[in-house]
């Protein structure tokens, strides 16, 4: 029966030929709407044996005639959800750039690695391990390989809910809207350090996921949540790791694991491992690096859930089918980090105050110097997340004159407050590659182009990171409103903006 | 001739049958404590039909329910009227109220043991109200269903039950803004302890 759409009741029920009502239509009898009269019913024999089948049929006559009083569907509402949970890991709401960029952190200059001491300069096995030059034996630094760069994400479920968190009176399930509570892997690739293999990861082709989150998006499985307006939303990483990530002693040599000098970056890489799906691989775990802003200790850990409780979600109450989309900016965000996490043992050269090189999102958002024991695990709030909502049948969208390669095109409602430094991913956006930003509700927007102009240095004004000689992090902070606006969308409409209008703070 | 008013709701039509009804049958002079009238009441685990489309949502919930048996003039069929009340919740926010009201007839198997075992079939309408889209409808409905109970004593019986339930949801029509909708039957089971009692010696 799972699946099968009868046409007739099984042999041997005879149901009632009830009419079909439209979906949602009221009725004028039935239960609902039952007149207060009396009803007439067939005559009942004190002692007379076999009344009962009369009675019976009576009765069911009463309450078949009660049925399809509203002709809702309650039963395969259940089954049908006019929601699609599309998860993106990317700036770009569409078309994102195809090309992944690999930042690299500030404290690797040219000269070596800032404020490292004892000083490791360009000759060093760490230095160039991650450019390559200027002695560059036979491969390239990991700067210009971001191919290489491998993910495993772990998401446990995605909530929604209304207020600004959980008071301790409530329960979760009061709280939150608990409508994605599927676990969905993504990975690079299906080997561990074990050689066992990503079973789970394997078997939900976390592979085509992880592409889908860079390109698009994936869809999340999920279940309608009550109409209305939510707010807060929150995705729960079990896991975030990547790789490669290299350990090196305290003179900038490759370290083996016990402290010895290796010449080969394959064992250095080797000798960080990490879990993921249960299983060990060569990897550094990131997530825990995200749980805590600069310089604090979180009371909420800030990717358990990463969140937002300023989002405008609106969750439609009719029945035709509509899209959140909840993103996070991770491709093109990504950066090469290295800090020295021990440094206590004279002399610093000591082969085992060591250092490490790993890939995490960018510190756009606090600095992160090579010797800072304190701090240098702590770059919460790296990843920026926001949702929207809109319904594929409505929707209109937005024409660039021309392409603007390194931006990004963004709407945000209009009205919005979005004046540069940005600290936000806009509602919607493109790559500056393409020219066309789709799937808006229909509605009033402000357009933007988005650029890159600035960094975390220790050259940054204290508590900002508006560094803008020579570098970038890849978070686009810099927002050029295009004049002209606001722009109106309408449904299946395609409006148009001039680019040269939005060129004023970006080049 | 005899009227019976309805009252606002269904309920109250069926309580005042169940009362007429054991009236009609306190008449009825029988030896054997299987063909006296009764009432019971039962609760137990309800869940939707393992492989069935609702059963990917739901998860198994308790229910309870009560019902009233007339004679017919034979040793072998009897009639029952119940009504039951299912709250089914998900591991997600998808909730379920479900309220089946039945009529059936009762057919008493021929085996000669202190156990009295009873396979049932019928039909009704089932009362369904959904979460979180709050939808709410009057469903037909099948029913088939098998016990077994033994005496304690002159008055209560106890026993074990098991109901099916067929709810037809397919004459519908889809909601017009929503082409890929589906529509499903539901398919449901209860499994309950069940007492009840002897309305007359």
């Amino acid at each position: 029966m799972n699946g099968k759409k009868l046409t007739s009741p099984p042999a041997g029920l005879r149901l009632p030929q009830a009419p079909s009502h439209a979906y949602g239509e009221g009725c004028e009898s039935g239960f609902l709407a039952m007149p207060e009269k009396p009803i007439s019913l067939p005559p009942l024999h004190v002692v007379e044996r076999g009344a009962g089948g009369v009675r019976l049929a009576a009765i069911l006559a009463l309450v078949l005639s009660m049925i399809n009083c509203t002709g809702e569907l309650p039963l395969s509402d259940l089954v049908n959800n006019t929601i699609t949970l599309k998860v993106l890991g990317t700036y770009e709401s569409n078309d994102s750039y195809s090309t992944v960029t690999l930042q690299k952190d500030d404290i690797i200059s040219g000269t070596g690695i800032t404020n490292a001491s004892p000083a490791l300069g360009t000759g060093t096995d760490i230095y160039k391990y991650i450019t390559g030059t200027p002695n560059a034996a036979a491969t390239n630094g990991l700067e210009d390989m971001p191919s290489r760069i491998k993910y495993y994400i772990d998401i446990a479920e995605i909530r929604m809910a209304r207020g600004q968190g959980k008071s301790s009176s409530q329960s979760i399930s009061d709280y939150w809207s608990q409508f994605a509570i599927s676990r969905q892997l993504m990975c690079s690739s299906y080997d561990s350090a074990d050689g066992r293999g990503l079973s789970n990861c394997s078997e939900s082709a976390g592979i085509d996921r992880l592409n889908a989150f860079f390109n698009g998006g994936f869809t999340y499985p999920a279940v309608d949540v009550p109409s209305g307006s939510f707010n807060h939303l929150g995705i729960y990483f079990r896991r975030f790791a990547t790789y490669p990530a290299a350990r090196f002693r305290g003179d900038g040599t490759y370290n083996d694991g016990a402290n010895n000098a290796t010449t080969d970056s394959t064992v250095s890489e080797n000798t960080m491992t990490t879990a993921f799906d249960n299983r060990t691989l060569y990897g550094i775990d990131i997530e825990s690096f995200l749980q805590n802003a600069y310089g604090a200790t979180n009371a909420e850990p800030l990717m358990f859930p990463l969140q937002r409780k300023d989002l405008a979600l609106n969750i439609y109450n009719d029945h035709e089918p509509y899209v959140l989309e909840v993103r996070m900016f991770i491709k093109n965000a990504m950066m090469i980090h290295v800090i020295q996490n021990t440094g206590t043992v004279t002399p610093p050269a000591d082969p085992t105050n060591s250092a490490f090189v790993y890939v995490a999102p960018a510190d756009w958002n606090g600095n992160h110097a090579y010797q800072d024991l304190t701090n240098s695990l702590r770059q919460g709030g790296a990843i920026a997340m926001t949702a929207r909502t809109y319904q594929p049948a409505k929707v209109g969208s937005i024409n660039m004159s021309a392409t603007a390669a390194g931006s990004y095109f963004a709407v945000q409602p209009a009205g919005t407050t979005y004046t540069t430094p940005v600290t936000t991913i806009p509602l919607a956006a493109t790559a500056g590659t393409n020219t066309t930003i789709t799937n808006l509700q229909p509605g009033s927007y402000d357009v933007y182009r988005m650029c890159d102009k600035t960094y975390c240095s220790t050259a940054s004004t204290p508590g900002t990171c508006d560094n803008s000689t020579a570098g970038t992090d890849g978070f686009p902070e810099t927002a050029s409103l295009c004049t002209g606006g606001p722009y109106i969308v309408t449904t299946g409409t395609t409006t148009n903006v001039i680019v040269t209008n939005c060129n004023a703070s970006c080049p | 001739m005899r009227r019976i008013v309805l009252f606002k709701g269904f309920i109250p039509l069926v309580l005042s049958l169940a009362v007429s009804t054991t009236a009609v049958y306190s008449q009825v002079e029988t030896e054997a404590w299987r063909f006296k009238p009764q009432i019971g009441v039962w609760f137990g685990p309800v869940t939707p039909v393992p492989g069935s489309k609702l059963s990917e949502v739901l998860t198994t919930s308790l229910g309870g329910g009560m019902f009233l048996r007339g004679n017919l003039p034979t040793n072998t069929l009897r009639t029952e009227i119940g009504a039951s009340y299912s709250y089914y919740t998900s591991r997600t926010v998808a909730r379920l109220h479900s309220i089946p009201v039945y009529g059936a007839l009762v057919y008493t198997l021929p085996i000669n043991l202190p156990l009295s075992f009873h396979i049932k079939g019928g039909a009704g309408g089932n009362f369904l109200r959904n979460y979180p889209e709050g939808a709410k409808n009057w469903l037909p409905m099948g029913y088939a269903g098998f016990e077994t109970s033994f005496p304690a004593g002159r008055l209560v019986n106890i026993g074990v039950r098991a109901d099916y339930y067929f709810v037809y949801e397919q004459h519908l029509s889809p909601p017009a803004n929503n082409p890929n909708y589906q529509i499903y039957n539901g398919h449901f089971l209860n499994f309950g302890l069940m007492v009840n009692f002897n309305l007359s010696r």
